[in-house]
């Protein structure tokens, strides 16, 4: 895996999305790109009157559906799909045997399948399908998402006895498809019209072997890696039946040491979400992709933009085919690549929605806002709209000051909360459990951080600042003012992990002192110590005065 | 002195469970105005204005909506408001409608001094001298003797408060009233008394503003308004030979301050049946006379023997707190009367008096500068319930949260949890009968999905309760709590044992280059080898 400071655009940095995951991540990217532009941004639940005629699902918790305006007109927007977006489009979209009629009709190349219902019997599917279609197979479900009950190259009819009753009987989904399974490589285009705005490559997941580790050693390994990245982080390689199948099938078992370099795919479907890496090749995916891409898009009427997922194999000769249509893709994958560079998938849907804000450049903005904060009247059910405030007009100047002394009086804090406020600074202010405490200060005047920098000259009485450290800050700059604790009272998980950093610091402190009790206790107790006493004391006294 | 009879005493019901600490103080009245209009249904949401996010609220019944500032609808016209802020300008506009005021003159920074005094030489003392803007009585020198105190408080208004306008009036003898208007009714009046305290004969003057404080703290409007003892009290003492120490009598009254206003220490006292209705009429056309200012408070001074009454200033967002919460009397429903005017056709809903809102959390994210409007969830107005139910545990589970995330955020809104460890948790829920009814269908499905074996009981809740899903942690935040103060017990011993260990090293060192320890060098030697050999 690349450096991924390398790859990850500058703007859409970990810290900014740090509170952002999986689809809740696509929503905020989108949405922090129009309100970086000056557009206004609401928060809704899926309660409000304005989602009530849109298709949506899955939006709880909330940070899924939310507004971009700029006074003259408002779009809503479920995640990175805009409503611009008619929702025969969507429903097109999510049923992927509408997809495949609508794909024919305008003579995109998709894979020969057949829809078969619950009133089919596992008997009737595997005749059908194996005479009409011929192996090897994909089975789907009509209405699955993110590659749940997927089962690919199914190879004869054992197979797909065994995948039926997986998908049909332990997952439940009655209504399936089963495809001609094509061969080639995996493609996820993202198409605005008549552009493709980003393309990626899914590699299923897969481990590379070192010569030294088990696959389930490699698999934590890689496990580790993905922490780092701000999309793949809540997309683990999971151990699963199908892994152990899978790998089982390719003669290996997780105890299996493979030798270095050798590389070992986990699972046959790419999805990010089951573990699979997204590979950035939008500077050099074939230019038949890109026309079917688009061509596909077009054949569904009313769908702007959305993502396409096409398979090919370029040493064939067999067109692109085009296996399914996301009006509501998912974007964290190429704003998160594994390789390549990411691709700004937000600016172009913010383009497409409000061309006049075109020429408003992002790409150095550090600013963003408390995404947690703003949910948390949504999330609790005690508001169904928030407007997030506007964001600063201009570039930000912020400092770092490190004030030590008796500066842990939480009147003082409140203080600087108000003087930074009123100053229309954003920033924060650390608190810590030591006689010191940090706090940062930023605004669009480099002036009124100066004046905040003076006021601390004077704080209020019984504070005492002994000593000021000025630092540059050049980390994003979450706009408001607050006061962090050293946990949120408020929150179960901030409670449960400040506990946990409690107990791990009341160990230390405990080992710690034991430790010097025990250096004393040697000084004191050393019987020489003793012994000399008496020495010690009657030199003390034949020691000349000072 | 009776507290609960203070506490308890007449307070709207409606009210009585419903202000979350967060709202007393200056937020009262927006708050008790916000919560009006939300409990008859109407949408209600909050809005941050301008840099430092000053805090508005927006009522709209889906035709129209109405902001306020406070208890100011936006039915009060820009030009009242503008009139109401300048005294100087009020009196013009009294005057004008033949509306008693009190006699004098308005200054400016430039009128000299002499001109000043030789104007009011046709008047009688004693004076009032006023800031022009001055809110909440502040700047407000009032029993002005003679000259030389007419002097002394012109150079203080000029010095000290840097005042550029202000009026000098002859001083009305009166008690001063608070009349509220709606339209073309006068909907509450409260006596203001200045801050004063009752003798008990054997309190000192210093406790007995002690226990009016501590009781004063207990009501919602007055609780960041206490009692301070300043010049001016001391003032007041000296003249009667008190100190703080002094005990006062039983049944003595002591005023302790000259001015009536609520900020200033002063008490509330309803008076809205008792005031003669001439008075109130000239109130009336007092309020009548600004253009466009169809509700308001209009202060008033009233002389109960001459009959006579003058008012001094009017108020387009005056406080609603000393009607809903005076100290005696009964409370009159102002914010009511607000709501019915600025929307008539909701005048006959039924308010849903079982659920309040979190201003707390609205509050700090809109002053925190993180969000700067926030829709509140409408209320529901059809006939509602709020039940508790106690769920206990046979052993300890710790599914409680998982309950939580998914049976509780997914369905139910108007929710209040806490969970005491992991053996019992209490649901409190608002909803109609079918809801409250779904509630326990959940709670059995959940529970015995979990294989979770469980006693409930439940009961009616009488109380008020959040809106929204609200869930505290009794039992972890103790944790918590008990952890930091452990932790920062061994900090502090560290640090000792770090000083001790300092001290030692030093003395070891010292001892090491002395020549004792040179000397017993052999001894320790031995000693050292007996050492390793035990």
């Amino acid at each position: 895996m690349k450096d991924q400071q390398m790859i990850t655009l500058p703007h859409l940095t970990n810290d900014v999305v740090r509170q952002a995951k999986k689809t809740k991540l696509c929503a905020y990217s989108v949405a922090l790109e129009g309100w970086r532009r000056g557009l206004n941004l609401k928060w809704y639940t899926k309660d409000s009157e304005h989602f009530q005629d849109m298709v949506i699902f899955g939006v709880n918790p909330p940070g899924r559906l939310f507004s971009l305006s700029s006074g003259e007109h408002t779009h809503y927007f479920f995640r990175t799909r805009g409503d611009k977006i008619t929702n025969e489009a969507v429903e097109i979209g999510s049923d992927k045997d509408e997809t495949k009629r609508y794909l024919l009709n305008q003579d995109v190349p998709c894979p020969i399948g057949k829809l078969f219902n619950g009133e089919h019997s596992d008997e009737d599917i595997v005749k059908q399908a194996s005479e009409e279609i011929q192996y090897p197979l994909v089975i789907k479900p009509v209405d699955g998402s993110l590659g749940n009950g997927v089962i690919t190259n199914i190879r004869n009819d054992e197979e797909l006895y065994h995948a039926l009753r997986y998908v049909r009987d332990e997952l439940g989904y009655q209504d399936i498809i089963a495809e001609r399974y094509i061969t080639g490589e995996e493609y996820r285009v993202y198409v605005i019209e008549d552009e493709v705005v980003a393309a990626y490559n899914r590699v299923p997941a897969n481990v590379v072997g070192d010569g030294e580790h088990t696959i389930e050693q490699l698999i934590n390994r890689k496990n580790k890696e993905r922490r780092k990245n701000a999309r793949l982080h809540s997309c683990l390689i999971e151990v699963d039946i199908e892994i152990t199948e899978f790998i089982e099938k390719a003669g290996y078992n997780y105890d299996s040491i493979p030798e270095e370099g050798e590389l070992i795919y986990l699972r046959e479907k790419t999805n990010v979400s089951s573990g699979g890496d997204p590979i950035d090749v939008t500077d050099t995916i074939p230019t038949e992709i890109k026309e079917v891409a688009v061509k596909s898009l077009k054949a569904v009427p009313g769908l702007y933009h959305g993502g396409v997922d096409i398979i090919y194999d370029e040493n064939t000769g067999i067109p692109p085919v085009v296996i399914e249509l996301n009006p509501t893709a998912q974007i964290g994958g190429i704003l998160y690549p594994s390789e390549g560079k990411a691709r700004d998938i937000p600016k172009a849907i913010v383009d497409y929605y409000f061309p006049e804000t075109k020429e408003i450049d992002t790409s150095k903005s550090k600013v963003y806002f408390d995404l947690n904060a703003v949910l948390e009247p949504l999330t609790d059910r005690s508001a169904v709209e928030v407007e997030v405030s506007d964001a600063p007009d201009g570039k930000l100047y912020a400092r770092k000051y490190t004030l030590k002394g008796r500066v842990r009086r939480n009147s003082f804090h409140q203080w600087m909360k108000e003087q930074a406020q009123s100053l229309g600074l954003h920033g924060y202010v650390q608190r810590s459990l030591k006689d010191e405490v940090e706090v940062v200060v930023a605004g669009t005047s480099r002036e009124k951080v100066r004046e905040f920098r003076e006021l601390l000259n004077n704080p209020p009485k019984k504070v005492k600042i002994r000593q000021i450290e000025s630092d540059r800050y050049e980390d994003p700059i979450k706009i408001g003012f607050e006061i962090d604790e050293p946990y949120n009272p408020k929150s179960f998980k901030s409670l449960g992990s400040a506990i946990y950093n409690m107990e791990r610091e009341l160990q230390k402190s405990h080992k710690r002192k034991e430790k010097l009790e025990k250096e004393i206790d040697k000084i004191i107790t050393s019987t020489s110590w003793e012994k000399t006493s008496n020495i010690r004391s009657i030199t003390r006294k034949l020691r000349p005065s000072k | 002195m009776n507290l609960d009879k203070v506490e308890r005493y007449d307070w709207l019901p409606h009210l009585e469970t419903s202000i979350p600490e967060f709202a007393f103080g200056d937020k009262i009245d927006m708050y008790v105005m916000a919560l009006e209009g939300w409990r008859r249904g109407l949408t209600l949401r909050f809005v941050g204005i301008g840099e430092k996010s000053l805090v508005r609220f927006k009522l709209s019944d889906g035709k129209k909506e109405h902001s306020f500032s406070v208890t100011r609808g936006d039915l009060v016209s820009k030009e009242a408001v503008n009139i109401c802020v300048n005294k100087d300008l009020t009196k013009q506009y009294l005057e004008g409608a033949e509306v008693p005021v009190p006699k004098g003159y308005k200054y400016s920074k430039e009128t000299p001094l002499e001109n000043i005094l030789t104007d009011l030489s046709e008047l009688n003392f004693p004076f009032v001298v006023k800031p022009i803007d001055g809110r909440r009585g502040k700047g407000v020198i009032s029993n002005i003797q003679n000259e030389q105190q007419l002097i002394d408080s012109i150079k203080y208004l000029r010095e000290d408060l840097l005042c550029d306008e202000f009026i000098v009036e002859e001083h009305f003898n009166g008690e001063e009233y608070r009349v509220y208007i709606v339209g073309n009714d006068v909907v509450g009046v409260i006596k203001r008394e200045p801050a004063n305290i009752m003798g008990d004969g054997h309190s000192t003057i210093r406790e007995l503003i002690r226990m009016k404080n501590e009781r004063r703290k207990k009501v919602p409007n007055l609780y960041a308004r206490l009692i301070k003892v300043d010049k001016e009290t001391e003032g007041i003492l000296k003249e009667k030979n008190y100190n703080l120490e002094t005990i006062l009598k039983k049944d003595e009254k002591l005023l302790l301050s000259h001015k009536a206003n609520l900020s200033t220490g002063g008490d509330s006292i309803d008076y809205t049946d008792e005031l003669p209705s001439s008075v109130k009429e000239i109130a009336i056309k007092g309020l009548k006379c600004v253009p466009n200012m169809p509700h308001g408070g209009v202060d008033i001074l009233y002389n109960e023997e001459t009959g006579k009454a003058t008012i001094i200033e009017i108020n387009s967002r005056a406080g609603v707190g000393g009607h809903l919460f005076p100290l005696e009397g009964k409370a009159r429903d102002i914010p009511k009367a607000i709501m019915d005017f600025y929307f008539p056709n909701t005048v006959e809903f039924k308010r849903n008096e079982k659920l309040h809102f979190d201003l707390e959390q609205y509050w700090n994210l809109i002053k925190g500068g993180k969000a700067k409007e926030i829709v509140v969830p409408n209320v529901n107005i059809k006939k509602n319930k709020t039940q508790k139910f106690i769920i206990e545990t046979e052993s300890k589970t710790p599914d409680f949260r998982k309950f939580i995330n998914q049976v509780i955020l997914k369905r139910y809104s108007n929710v209040s949890i806490t969970i005491f460890g992991q053996t019992k948790i209490e649901i409190v829920l608002n909803g109609e009968q079918e809801v409250l009814g779904g509630l326990k269908v959940s709670i059995h499905d959940f529970f015995s999905r979990k294989k979770v074996e469980y006693n409930m009981s439940e009961k009616e809740y009488p109380n008020s309760i959040l809106q929204g899903v609200n869930v505290r942690h009794v039992a972890k935040r103790n944790n918590l709590r008990k952890q930091i103060n452990e932790n920062e017990k061994l900090r502090k011993e560290i640090n000792n044992l770090q000083d001790l260990l300092k001290e030692k090293s030093n003395e070891v060192e010292k001892l090491q280059t002395s020549k004792s320890w040179r000397y017993t060098k052999p001894m320790r030697a031995v000693m050292g080898w007996k050492h390793k050999r035990n």
